[in-house]
């Protein structure tokens, strides 16, 4: 890359990536997952033992939350939290640096495919402001992470000089998150099909390897998600389908089509992909709105001057089939990889705009400012207010307040359900005082007990036994706590939603 | 040879649609249709009594009479329906000498089945003005527009777009002074008959412009205004947050016509929509959309001009989606598939055929039926047994198995209309009470007297049964046997 200008712009758009993914990272969004803070404490305990939270030494699958989890996300954090130690900037941090290195890789493929650096740019930028990009790099979502290895994979096997990371690359992506379990072997044979004469064979080789991958951890998950779990479709079975074996594959293999196609959905792609509200009845798209025209015509000149390869065509067949395999519609983490075929037509569309009318850029900038603002609002103050009822806000501040008092009392109960509209969301407090209580994990090992660990316990708090237990404090929703049946004075701290909702209730019996 | 080959998937086709029609019948609408229909030709007036009403009274407003007035000659509802089906593929074949077109169209779910009668004669009228306009004939095309004008309200803003693009498009040539006069006269017609009664305008609105009083949108637009942020109430949140937020909306439901999951994959999740678990066209034809598109520079102005009308008519404001506009739209998606592909070769024939056909009958025949069997009144043909067998004493039907039963009883048990009710506005009260078969509210208290026959949810038998004496039979049971609806016999006097 000769020209010093394009290496700047390059920088810049680098620069904007980081900023936009890395800035308040502890903060927005506003709470740790549970998923986060296992993945948190798993990595801590690698760090410090060598051992997961389950004592099993360096495993290659991680027992977590009803499931199993790959385990690259994991060590990737260990390696942040020997830069950051164990906090939520150490969690996120991963995910933040590769959804940068996604923008570079997305820059290397357009320029690999057009030979052209603005081109290349282009598509560089709009990746780093990408909204869905940006919501799931701002996390820890190992989708991103396997996105990072397969485009790395895809831009190796375009680049037939050094062919031989791509498998690697493949292999490393399956060991990260569930869906390149089926997209790698997909898009390692399919590459080598459309470039076998480019590519050596001992790539095909390393593909087929690949296969067996496939049953190498996770079918816990995959069974929990498989689509043949869906109530929808069972109900249909079970009250009108039932007679015929026929029916049901029909029924099955109809539902996978159907699901494959919803991402194709240009109110997914445009309006409501991005779930960053409740009711839906207005919410944002995984793209800007500012870009559906733009997408159309991209569309258009891609399809008219055949600009896209068979193998970016390959990319965008096979990247919603795993979400299309699965329970839930519209699932915008299962289907990320189509990000990339998403900026490319985009950026075909600015281009092609901006030849035949240059100062349209103007313009354009101002749209996606103005849209940029817009998402950001939603991403900035709503989400979090809206889906506050439903999340796992409160179990920080919980974890915290029990952490803080357990000196002073001889048992700490915590009730795991909780709800705004009843007890029904089942959390992880354990793992949630484990993580901010930096408690090493042999003295966790040490102290359990059945009901939980130390002078914590784990369960449904049942205040007509519980409240006459000396010396305890008790947290618990306020279903299980009735507030009518306690003196004023017994409350020690209210723990709210971040919507200010009363979340749970810290009483001393 | 490839005609015969058409000409027996044809026959296919037909004989499906009967089967169709026989085994499901119309929808609770064209029921209604039909009841109106008979009690026009036998008594000289509708349903509740006006004689030859310009405009009739429906479940959701005012309709129009064009549909029901065509019917009044028309001996069975199969007839009309063939009719409706068959007539628009047969203009098309001839106004584009495409046998395949034909086929293709006749061949797709939102076409075949059976239903949706006013969007279906709006379409078929759609095409005879096509037509007219491949022709030239500027006074048909007229009359047409007039026509289509008291078929369903949706016209009244989907032909200005129409003659819209064709100023917009020129699809035929030196035809400008004709649209031109159309398009006046057009005008004239809507200012004249919108003039005439102003419950038109009601229900147009109603269908058409019903976002700008949903109240749920109202509600969302001010709590992202800030309501729901509590202390911090944002500026930016009320600049970002106001009347603009409709038109986000209109846009996004827009999009959603073009989804292929909905026009390929299960159709329409609406429960109350007739096109529900339908896709509009069959899957099989997707590859060919995308092949369609390829080539779309090629294709000839005129289908270019419809795919765009057609996409246009999509784009509407509407709450919820509407018919006419989605049989518009699927019509334009055939053109375009069938644009580049029509089958020269007897093999291509049959291979084409056969991949239409094969789908279609396991679709039609297997999978649809037990699904929408209760929605299209299966098996209520017992309730009117159970009533003509005891009658006068009156049947109480709870409706929540069946919500709207009355259209069907009413075609079904052929009852003469009221003589000019008043009010004349009570269409659900009067469908409500047809011979001595009452349909009423699950908590009616009325259920649980011994002077009637209760007939209620299966399902729901334990709300009404506290003896243990009591008894109940089932009167309809589903396709696959499970019990819908149960007669309830009670042992001894309520208190």
């Amino acid at each position: 890359m000769p020209n010093p200008k394009y290496k700047f712009y390059l920088i810049f758009i680098i620069v904007v990536a980081a900023i936009l993914r890395l800035f308040w990272l502890h903060r927005l969004p506003v709470s740790l997952s549970v998923d986060e803070v296992s993945i948190g404490y798993n990595a801590y305990s690698l760090f410090t033992t060598g051992r997961d939270q389950y004592q099993r030494p360096l495993p290659l699958v991680f027992e977590s939350l009803g499931d199993f989890k790959p385990p690259v996300y994991i060590y990737l954090t260990v390696v942040s939290q020997f830069l950051f130690g164990l906090t939520e900037f150490a969690v996120r941090f991963p995910s933040a640096v590769f959804g940068v290195l996604a923008v570079l890789l997305t820059f290397m493929i357009t320029y690999r495919l057009t030979r052209r650096k603005d081109l290349a740019l282009l598509a560089g930028l709009l990746l780093a402001i990408s909204p869905w990009h940006i919501r799931f790099t701002r996390g820890s979502y190992e989708a991103n992470v396997a996105l990072v290895f397969l485009l790395g994979a895809f831009y190796s096997l375009l680049n037939f000089r050094r062919p031989t990371l791509g498998p690697v690359l493949l292999i490393l992506s399956m060991y990260t998150y569930h869906t390149p379990k089926l997209l790698a072997p997909l898009l390692g044979l399919g590459m080598w099909f459309i470039y076998k004469k480019s590519l050596p064979k001992s790539t095909l080789l390393a593909m087929l390897l690949l296969l067996p991958l496939l049953f190498a951890g996770g079918q816990t998950r995959v069974g929990q998600t498989l689509i043949t779990g869906d109530v929808e479709i069972n109900t249909t079975i079970s009250q009108s389908l039932g007679q015929l074996q026929i029916s049901r594959a029909w029924l099955v293999v109809w539902s996978v089509i159907n699901r494959y196609l919803q991402y194709f959905d240009p109110s997914f792609l445009f309006f409501r992909g991005l779930d960053l509200t409740l009711n839906q009845v207005v919410d944002v798209g995984v793209a800007y709105l500012v870009e559906l025209p733009i997408f159309i015509i991209g569309l258009s000149v891609v399809i008219r001057r055949r600009l896209f390869p068979k193998a970016l065509w390959w990319w965008i067949i096979i990247s919603p089939l795993p979400a299309g395999l699965t329970l839930n519609d519209y699932h915008p983490i299962r289907s990320l990889t189509l990000v990339l075929p998403l900026v490319m037509i985009i950026t075909v569309g600015i281009t092609s705009i901006l030849d035949r009318l240059p100062l349209a850029k103007y313009l354009l900038v101002a749209a996606y400012l103005a849209n940029f603002i817009f998402v950001a609002d939603y991403y900035l103050l709503h989400t979090a207010m809206q889906k506050s009822d439903y999340s796992f806000d409160p179990l920080k501040a919980v974890a915290i307040s029990a952490l803080k008092n357990s000196p002073h009392y001889s048992k700490i109960v915590i009730d795991p359900q909780f709800g705004k509209d009843g007890p029904y969301i089942m959390g992880v407090p354990d793992v949630y005082i484990l993580f901010y209580g930096r408690i090493h994990p042999r003295v966790y090992w040490a102290s359990r007990t059945p009901e939980g660990f130390a002078n914590y316990a784990f369960r449904h708090i049942e205040w007509t036994l519980d409240k006459a237990m000396p010396h305890t404090l008790l947290i618990g929703s306020p279903w299980s706590l009735p507030e009518h049946d306690i003196a004023p004075s017994q409350v020690q701290e209210v723990i709210r939603y971040h919507n200010h909702q009363p979340a749970y209730l810290v009483v001393k019996t | 040879m490839k005609n015969v080959i058409f000409g027996l998937a044809l026959l296919i086709l037909i004989i499906l649609k009967i089967y169709l029609y026989l085994q499901l019948g119309p929808t609770t609408p064209e029921y209604l249709h039909l009841y109106r229909a008979g009690s026009l030709l036998r008594y000289g007036r509708d349903e509740i009594g006006n004689p030859l009403p310009p405009l009739f009274h429906g479940p959701t407003g005012y309709q129009l009479p064009l549909l029901d007035y065509l019917l009044v000659p028309v001996p069975s509802g199969l007839i009309f329906d063939l009719l409706l089906w068959l007539l628009p593929a047969a203009l098309v074949l001839v106004a584009f000498r495409s046998h395949f077109l034909g086929l293709v169209f006749l061949a797709q779910p939102l076409f075949l089945w059976p239903g949706s009668w006013p969007a279906k004669l709006f379409l078929f009228l759609v095409t005879v003005f096509l037509l007219a306009l491949r022709r030239r004939a500027v006074l048909p095309a007229a009359i047409v527009v007039l026509l289509c004008l008291e078929t369903v309200t949706d016209a009244y803003l989907l032909l200005p777009l129409f003659l819209l693009g064709l100023i917009f498009f020129r699809p035929y040539r030196r035809f400008s002074l004709q649209v031109f006069s159309i398009t006046l006269f057009l005008i004239l017609a809507i200012g004249l008959l919108t003039a005439r009664v102003p419950g038109i305008r009601q229900s147009f609105v109603a269908a058409h412009f019903g976002l700008f009083t949903n109240p749920q949108v109202t509600t969302t637009i001010n709590s992202l205004r800030g309501e729901h942020l509590l202390s911090r109430t944002s500026y930016l949140s009320k600049l970002l947050h106001n009347k603009l937020t409709f038109g986000y909306i209109i846009l996004q439901n827009s999009a959603r016509i073009l989804n292929p999951s909905f026009l390929f994959g299960l159709g329409d999740k609406d429960p109350f929509s007739s096109s529900q678990k339908i896709p509009p066209l069959l899957i099989v034809l997707l590859p060919f959309l995308f092949i369609s598109l390829f080539h779309l520079r090629r294709l000839p102005r005129p289908i270019l001009w419809l795919t765009a009308v057609s996409l246009l008519i999509v784009s509407l404001p509407s709450t919820v989606p509407i018919e006419s506009q989605l049989f518009i739209f699927s019509l334009s998606l055939c053109f375009l598939i069938t644009s580049h592909l029509t089958p020269r070769l007897f093999l291509s024939a049959a291979a084409v055929s056969l991949l239409l056909l094969v789908p279609m009958v396991y679709f039609s025949i297997h999978y649809l039926p037990p699904l929408v069997w209760v929605a299209r009144s299966g098996g209520l043909e017992n309730i009117i047994r159970l009533s003509r067998d005891n009658s006068p004493t009156p049947l109480l039907l709870a409706d929540d198995v069946y919500p709207d039963p009355g259209p069907f009883l009413a075609y079904s048990m052929r009852i003469p209309p009221p003589v000019n009710l008043q009010p004349k506005y009570h269409y659900r009260n009067y469908l409500r009470q047809v011979n001595n078969i009452e349909i009423v509210s699950p908590t009616d208290p009325r259920l649980t007297a011994l002077d009637v026959i209760p007939v209620v949810a299966t399902g729901q038998l334990r709300q009404y049964i506290s003896n243990p004496l009591d008894r109940w039979d089932t009167v309809v049971s589903d396709p696959f046997n499970h019990p819908l609806l149960s007669r309830l016999i009670y042992a001894k006097p309520k208190i």
